[in-house]
């Protein structure tokens, strides 16, 4: 409740609701192929792999794999069925529905057993960057599935490259909300190197992760690259948001942001045209109440 | 020297720490004892600033203490998510180059290359302390270095304290077993009712003791007896 009201009720009440119906009408009513599907499937599995209600399903005595099956199936009835209706496009609504069975079926893997072994490799990322050693090891996979249908089929539809690269910064902006121990925070000589290396370097990363969609994507739409550049903006402000958020909430004795979902709204705020203007309102108020937090947080004691 | 002036914190309306005082050298071992409950990790987290404090002083040398003064190990440390040994240790040693990870390691053997997420509770520990010599601060705040600890492990933790008590440190410990405390501190402060009843110096730890005893048996004794007139 806190978080949502610190970005705004009216973001939350007037904003999503406009977001979502704008996005499904997007979504549905595309006459491309199966490949947007993929960005479909990409969404099913990153859910499916990543979720953590298996014992919590069991426990109040359902069925998971039956519960996932339904949800799945839902998901892709609706995009898939609004996209039908609209262009009368099945092709669309039997790969989505496929998508969602194969979801629904197939087994969890145990992340705490199997992480070890799916590391994204990292190593190149400097040790400041952490949150995105961290993140890469978390959701690296769910990356290379985002980045191999951008790459692959950037031929095909404007969309998928953009999505692609919305969805990666989306994934990039979770990695902030797990709080550093207090030694971590307070490594740097002074308080005004915190945000700017964290947002540099997260700029910095963000763009190498763009950039091979963003290739692609002028080779074959050159005409579109003003799109392009506002998804790119887009991206950039919603990293920073990102940080600014984390900063401005941070506290030594909590491991976590407040809510996950004051980022999402800001996120999803930003590419609304109407809502993007006060969306960067609220990316300065944060920035400055994270400069404060920063400020108070390395104070004398 | 440390010097810790009438710091009162606490939560919300509940204040659990009334006017600390006491002082603590370099060079020395300054056990802080206490119940639970007392307020020993408050007054840890106030002094590392974790909790702002509402009253009182903190200073080293006479001049304000800072965060970036001062190591602390919780009694459950917590690195970060997904995050190596080897990763949290060299964020660590950003300030202090010379910092050898592998050479301090060989002391504990830790699988730096591993999650730290997946250390046992005594391994994280181990973790801590070594993130705590990377940072080679002045002031090391240790809240219950040794639970968890194994035996071996325990005796390289309190060889490590002794040198770096050799090293000039200032060095704040907590611990709830009196032996260990009068065996490794060099000075133990009695933190009872929110405030530092008594610092009590090496040749007085003999009658801390029997203190303590006296005061848990007298009341133990008239519990016991209640009950089992009762009975």
């Amino acid at each position: 409740m806190r978080a949502t009201a610190s970005v705004g009720w009216i973001l939350l009440l007037i904003g999503l609701p406009l977001i979502v119906i704008l996005s499904l009408g997007i979504f549905a009513a595309s006459e491309e192929g199966w490949h947007i599907s993929l960005i479909f499937a990409a969404i099913v599995y990153g859910i499916h792999f990543s979720r953590n209600d298996r014992q919590h399903l069991i426990s109040i005595g359902y069925e998971p794999r039956l519960v996932f099956l339904a949800e799945y199936l839902c998901l892709a009835l609706l995009l898939g069925g609004i996209n039908f209706l609209l262009v009368g496009n099945y092709l669309n609504l039997l790969v989505m529905l496929a998508i969602g069975l194969l979801g629904g079926i197939s087994p969890q893997a145990n992340l705490n057993q199997v992480k070890d072994k799916l590391f994204f490799p990292v190593n190149w990322i400097p040790y400041q960057c952490f949150e995105w050693r961290a993140g890469l090891r978390k959701n690296g996979w769910l990356v290379i599935m985002l980045l191999i249908p951008g790459l692959f089929f950037a031929h095909r539809s404007p969309a998928v490259t953009l999505v692609a690269i919305i969805l990666i910064n989306f994934i990039s902006t979770s990695w902030y909300k797990d709080f550093e121990t207090y030694e971590l925070f307070i490594r740097y000589r002074q308080e005004s190197l915190v945000l700017r290396e964290k947002i540099g370097w997260q700029l910095v990363l963000s763009f190498l992760f763009m950039l091979p969609l963003a290739i692609f994507f002028l080779i074959n739409f050159l005409s579109l690259w003003y799109i392009l550049l506002v998804v790119i903006i887009f991206s950039f402000a919603i990293n920073v948001f990102s940080i600014c958020y984390k900063y401005a909430g941070y506290h030594p004795s909590r491991k976590r942001t407040e809510s996950d979902l004051a980022v999402g709204i800001f996120s999803l705020c930003m590419f609304v045209p109407f809502f993007a203007p006060i969306t960067l309102v609220y990316l300065t108020i944060y920035f400055f109440r994270a400069k404060k937090n920063i400020r108070i947080q390395y104070a004398e004691c | 020297m440390l010097n810790v002036e009438n710091i009162k914190a606490g939560y919300g309306d509940l204040e659990i720490l009334k006017g600390v005082s006491f002082k603590a050298r370099p060079g020395t071992i300054h056990g802080i004892l206490g119940v639970n409950g007392s307020g020993k990790t408050t007054l840890f987290r106030t002094l590392h600033g974790w909790l702002p404090k509402r009253n009182g002083s903190l200073s080293l040398n006479e001049t304000p203490l800072s965060p970036k003064q001062m190591s602390f190990m919780q009694t459950k440390p917590y690195c970060y998510p997904y995050i190596k040994g080897k990763e949290y240790l060299e964020l660590l040693r950003i300030e202090n180059k010379d910092y050898k990870i592998d050479a301090w390691n060989e002391i504990f053997n830790l699988p730096l290359d591993r999650l730290a997420e997946d250390y046992s509770t005594g391994m994280t520990k181990k973790l801590a302390l070594l993130g705590l010599l990377a940072q080679d601060r002045p002031v090391i705040i240790l809240d219950e270095p040794f639970s968890g600890v194994d035996v071996a492990s325990n005796e390289k933790f309190q060889e490590i304290f002794q040198r770096l008590k050799k090293d000039g440190k200032i060095m704040l410990l907590s611990s709830h077993l009196l032996q260990t405390l009068t065996h490794i501190c060099d000075e133990i402060s009695l933190l009872s009712d929110g405030i530092i009843q008594k610092t009590f110096q090496k040749d007085e730890f003999p009658s801390l003791e029997s203190l303590i005893k006296s005061q848990i048996k007298s009341k133990l004794d008239a519990q016991l007896n209640e009950l089992f007139v009762e009975k």
